[in-house]
């Protein structure tokens, strides 16, 4: 590999790293919070992305308008997931994976029929130029991702730390029975985790909705890099998402540069396998009880 | 159930369905004969699948057995010339081993972490079929896998023939399950699936019992691989992909775990409906999303609790106790 | 499980029956029946043609030898046609939007009654089928479509599902028409092809590259070709064959790869194909949504050269990219519009156009929510041609549906018959072992600047060319095993 070709391997790596970053960080707050893993998380992706592109590219809202309304939309989702499927069945670990698995049909189906099938749904990119730097070229659309993904998990860490709310939700994820001894209304918690995850499933749908091929397929393509991500971090980790979000954001890029996708993806899915075989409770979590 | 009457009842019905397939082929369309024979493998895998639920867990990983099952057979009799009624089983065996495998490596992982662990694994495996045109074909998979050959008279590469080998192979594949549900070791099994603590502290070898609930159920859906595989004489890494799986799922929820009949039941009303609803293809995979959710919701016992409930009202019983399944 | 009361698992079952119900009525509705009271919004009917019939209708059956529009004949019995593709999911793009392309046909054919053959009219019905691209999948809907409808000509796209469902469809002397000649096969005698003019098409790109290049000499050195697109069946064989042009005409091979079809991250692999200094660069047969992020990463990357590919789709990839940068790399692929100004105001392309837009476009009753693509008209491209067959050879059956192979041979025997694209005749026994595939010209466009879209701007003959080349592209493709006789 020329020192060309690397310096813009690792620009690509380190961009995306920042992209798997804000879509996992969401997915791990609902675990942690819930002890039940969102396999929709990748669908209110989508549907972020989708809002941006009905918005944005489709009646010409103004970019950042867009990707605003696509977090209310998240976190509207977030909510009535929770209601309606999260609370019900709450405790009951099988039955709330295979009722996300559920409704990954119908969102997929949802936004086939409403915006169509086939080709992708273009949304133009209102930055369309690229970031130089060092002899290597990245889209700007990527590169904005970085600062986002650290004000979101920087700013979720604060919350988590100085905020009443926010070391309610942590007392949640450690001991529900416990936090409720202490007056915390378990289900409020649980609705508010899953807007905070909604919203940030959604503000990253909509800012890489210029990035990735808007069609009903993307929720099911971005779901598995974002549990790879969830799970070899730790699950329930915040921490956790941020190192594995580089390990595998590298890892990735790296070997489809140097072999192809798919085996860049075996890859991934052999590391995830690994760390739940040797250490389950991933890099950085903690243990499940 | 221990009365008389329902036990005859239930062996009339029984051999009233079994006549009724015998009969179907010659008086159905040469299509529906080919349905029929994909609801076969349907409820292979659907039983095989609810042995290795009730004892250890809802692992993502049993449609790619199917898979294995399914390449092993048809690349054995493609590429080495063995015979397809040998290849079969062969499958079975290397799909069991596999199933193995994965769960030795995954016994200590639990909870969400064994969910995600064994969609991981299995989608490695399919990968690994996808990457490598040598010898699986990549995206193209294979093709020309031989068909039976004719033995004993009858020529088993045409559909009738075939019909009635896979109706043969199902119905001893479920009455094996059958046997092994009223068996010791079935026994043992059902103490697993409703209290395992007390199980162990009687001394059934967990572990062991796991690995061997998933040997058998892998077999079995190998089996219905190889099966697959020599009527249509061509296999390909997407039909096993997770969707499917989630259809097996959604099949099996729906009709319930609790009795021997409720996949059976699931796959009945389930697949039926599926291939209805083949003119609304686009907006069909919502219609069994939401059908999912809402038998978790408002059925989780699924559709065979529905009937026992029914059933025991109409005899005036008390109703069957259902395990807590977690 | 927790347990939950009675009453809401009645609601269920009334919900599930309720479920059933909507499903089995909703299927009965759904059926892609003729209707031949869907019709054209275009003003002028002509006095004298059947009703519904418009001009532009008219021009579009004029391909027909003998319709006699307006002289009435029997009702023969139904036709049945099959429509076997992806109609969902990423590969749709090549599918689904040929079913409007047939349906204009099909409704024109059945305005007038149907089609004229052997003294009598026979109405034709399509019949759809999703088989998501995949082989097992294809070989049930062929299935279905033969044993239930009698379905005696299929649409495909071809690749894999040409392969598996082959050997039912011969069995059945079924026509199959796939999109990629590279399917023909000895062994398979009705699979045809020629719509997707591939890969000559791909061919000529290397050719028309190689003029808008500077020289060898100019250069100092031989000039370099990459190739990079998904790992599908028709890639690599299309693939195969357009690396033997490439050779052919001088080019020197740097890159290679096909990259998975799971692919959405496009960064790394622009990065490897730039990095081995390509003067060309070929998307191959991309699929639409990958062309698009293939052409944003080039642009974003700096990519400074020729960019060759089977089919570019302006619209979408100019959100990503500026028209600039498409003009300057030239942008080269070879399906063209049908609305663009070389075909002339009045021709066959303008009245497809018109009825297109009358039906799907903006608007109009059944608008698919998209511009006009190439697919929309790849379909009809054999469909045709092989009703052209069935007029020709029902003179010698009079009263009865010629066989397909009477058919087939009809179109062997006639020195040119009226395609889409132009004048064309059966070919291919050099390329793939069985006169089974169309040629006609061969449409090159080049992005337009000024039109901020794609524009023809040659119309080449293939076989004169491949005469001259045929020897080195037959080496290349033989060394990758994609000849016929070696798959």
């Amino acid at each position: 590999m020329t020192s060309q070709t690397l310096i813009q391997t690792i620009a690509n790596a380190a961009a995306v790293s920042g992209m798997y970053a804000l879509i996992a960080v969401g997915l791990t707050l609902a675990f942690g919070v819930m002890q039940m893993a969102n396999l929709a998380h990748g669908h209110f992706f989508m549907a972020g992305a989708y809002t941006v592109y009905a918005l944005y590219a489709l009646n010409k809202w103004p970019f950042w308008l867009a990707v605003a309304a696509a977090v209310g939309i998240g976190a509207v989702i977030g909510l009535a997931v929770e209601r309606g499927i999260f609370r019900p069945l709450r405790g009951d670990v099988v039955a709330g994976f295979i009722a996300t698995a559920g409704l990954m049909f119908v969102f997929e189906v949802f936004m086939g029929e409403v915006w169509g099938w086939g080709y992708m749904r273009p949304v133009p990119s209102p930055y369309m130029r690229a970031v130089k730097f060092m002899g290597a070229s990245v889209a700007f659309q990527r590169v904005i991702v970085i600062p986002f993904a650290i004000a979101c998990i920087g700013g979720l860490m604060i919350f988590m730390r100085w905020f009443r709310l926010g070391r309610a939700l942590r007392a949640v994820a450690q001991d529900p029975e416990a936090a409720s001894i202490q007056g915390i209304n378990i289900n409020r918690m649980t609705a508010l985790a899953m807007a905070i995850a909604g919203a940030l499933a959604g503000i990253a749908g909509g800012l890489m909705s210029t990035i990735y091929a808007v069609t009903p397929a993307l929720g099911g393509h971005i779901i598995l890099p974002a549990l790879i991500v969830v799970v070899v971090g730790g699950m329930g980790s915040i921490g956790g998402v941020t190192l594995a979000s580089i390990i595998m954001g590298f890892v990735n890029t790296f070997v489809t540069t140097l072999v192809d996708g798919v085996t860049a993806f075996m890859v991934s899915v052999a590391v995830m396998a690994l760390v739940l075989a040797i250490r389950p409770q991933g890099l950085m979590g903690h243990v499940v009880t | 159930m221990s009365l008389p009457n329902i036990g005859r009842f239930r062996i009339g019905a029984l051999l009233l369905v079994i006549i009724g397939l015998c009969i179907f082929p010659f008086l159905a369309r040469p299509y529906l004969v080919e349905v029929a024979m994909i609801y076969f493998l349907w409820m292979i895998l659907a039983q095989s699948y609810r042995l290795i639920v009730t004892i250890h867990d809802w692992q993502l990983y049993h449609i790619v057995l199917y898979g294995v099952g399914a390449y092993t057979s048809g690349m054995l009799a493609k590429d080495l010339g063995v015979p397809v009624f040998a290849a079969i089983p062969l499958g079975g065996v290397m799909a069991s081993l596999v199933g193995v495998a994965i769960t030795s490596l995954l016994l200590r992982t639990k909870g969400w972490g064994f969910y995600i662990a064994t969609y991981g694994l299995a989608e490695f495996i399919r990968l690994s079929w996808l990457r490598f045109r040598n010898p699986f074909g990549g995206s193209t998979g294979i093709i020309d896998i031989p068909y039976p050959p004719v033995a004993g008279g009858i020529d088993f590469s045409a559909r009738i023939p075939y019909y009635f080998f896979s109706l043969g192979v199902m119905l001893i594949i479920l009455y094996m399950l059958y046997r092994i549900e009223k068996s010791r070791i079935g026994d043992a099994f059902k103490a697993i699936s409703m209290d395992p603590m007390l199980a162990a502290s009687t001394g059934i070898n967990i572990p062991r019992h796991r690995l061997l609930a998933c040997a058998i159920g892998g077999f079995f859906a190998g089996i219905a691989g190889g099966l697959l595989v020599h009527r249509l004489g061509a296999v390909d890494p997407r039909m096993f992909n997770i969707v499917t799986m989630l259809y097996l799922l959604i099949w099996v929820v729906v009709g319930g775990t609790n009795t021997f009949w409720g996949p059976m039941i699931g796959v009945s009303v389930m697949h039926t409906l599926f291939e209805l609803s083949r003119p609304l293809i686009q907006i069909r995979p919502m219609f069994f999303g939401l059908s999912m959710i809402l038998v978790l919701l408002f059925m989780p016992g699924g559709i065979e609790s529905l009937i026992s409930k029914a059933f025991a009202r109409w005899r005036k019983l008390p109703e069957m106790p259902t395990a807590e399944a977690k | 499980m927790k347990k939950r009361a009675l009453p809401k698992s009645v609601v269920f079952i009334l919900l599930v029956a309720a479920l059933a119900m909507s499903l089995a009525l909703a299927g009965g509705c759904k059926k892609k029946a003729p209707t031949p009271e869907a019709a054209t919004t275009t003003p002028e009917a002509i006095s004298g043609l059947p009703a519904g019939l418009t001009q532009d209708e008219v021009v579009i059956l004029s391909h027909l030898p003998d319709q006699q529009i307006g002289v009435e004949y029997p009702i023969g019995e139904t036709i049945h046609l099959g429509f076997l593709c992806a109609l969902s999911g990423p590969d749709a793009g090549w599918g689904l939007p040929g079913l409007c392309g047939n349906n204009i046909w099909i409704d024109a054919v059945n305005k007038t009654g149907g089609l004229l053959v052997g003294g009598k009219r026979y109405p034709l019905e399509i019949h759809a089928f999703d088989d998501e691209a995949i082989a097992s999948k294809a070989l049930q809907g062929a299935r279905e479509l033969v044993l239930e409808h009698d379905v005696k000509f299929i649409s495909a796209i071809g690749g894999d599902a040409a392969k598996a469902t082959a050997p039912f469809l011969t069995e059945h002397k079924v026509v199959y028409a796939s999109l990629v000649p590279t399917d023909c096969d000895p062994n398979r005698p009705y699979v045809v092809a020629g719509g997707d003019i591939t890969p000559q098409c791909n061919m000529f790109n290397v050719l028309i590259a190689k003029m808008v290049l500077p020289s060898e000499e100019e250069m100092g050195r031989k000039l370099t070709y990459a190739l990079t697109t998904q790992d599908c069946i028709m890639s690599r064989q299309v693939g195969a064959w357009e690396i033997g042009a490439a050779k052919a005409m001088g080019f020197k091979i740097v890159y290679e790869e096909f990259f998975g079809v799971e692919t959405t991250d496009f960064a790394p692999i622009i990065t490897a194909v730039m990095a081995t200094k390509p003067d060309v660069i070929s998307l191959c047969e991309a699929w639409p949504e990958y062309q698009t992020m293939m052409w944003e990463q080039l642009y974003l990357q700096g990519y400074e050269g020729v960019v060759v590919q089977n089919y570019a789709d302006w619209e979408t990839n100019l959100t990503k990219i500026p028209a600039e940068y498409a003009a300057a790399q030239f942008g080269i692929d070879s399906f063209p519009l049908m609305d663009d100004p070389w075909w002339g105001e009045t021709s066959w392309q303008k009245s497809f156009t018109n009825v297109w837009n009358a039906r799907y476009g903006p608007g109009a009753p059944e608008d698919v929510k998209r511009r006009m693509t190439g697919i929309d008209w790849d379909h009809v491209i054999w469909l045709i041609p092989w009703c052209i067959g069935a007029q020709i050879a029902g003179k010698d059956t009079p009263g009865e549906w010629p066989s397909n192979d009477a058919i087939l041979a009809a179109l062997r025997a006639q020195p040119s018959f009226p395609t889409v694209l132009g004048p064309g005749h059966m070919s291919g026994k050099d390329m793939f072992g069985i006169d089974n595939m169309i040629e006609e010209p061969v449409p090159m466009c080049m992005f337009n600047l000024e039109a901020t879209d794609k524009r023809i701007v040659a119309h080449l003959n293939f076989e004169p060319w491949y005469e001259n080349i045929k020897d080195v592209v037959i080496k290349e493709v033989e060394k990758r095993g994609q000849m016929y006789y070696q798959r």
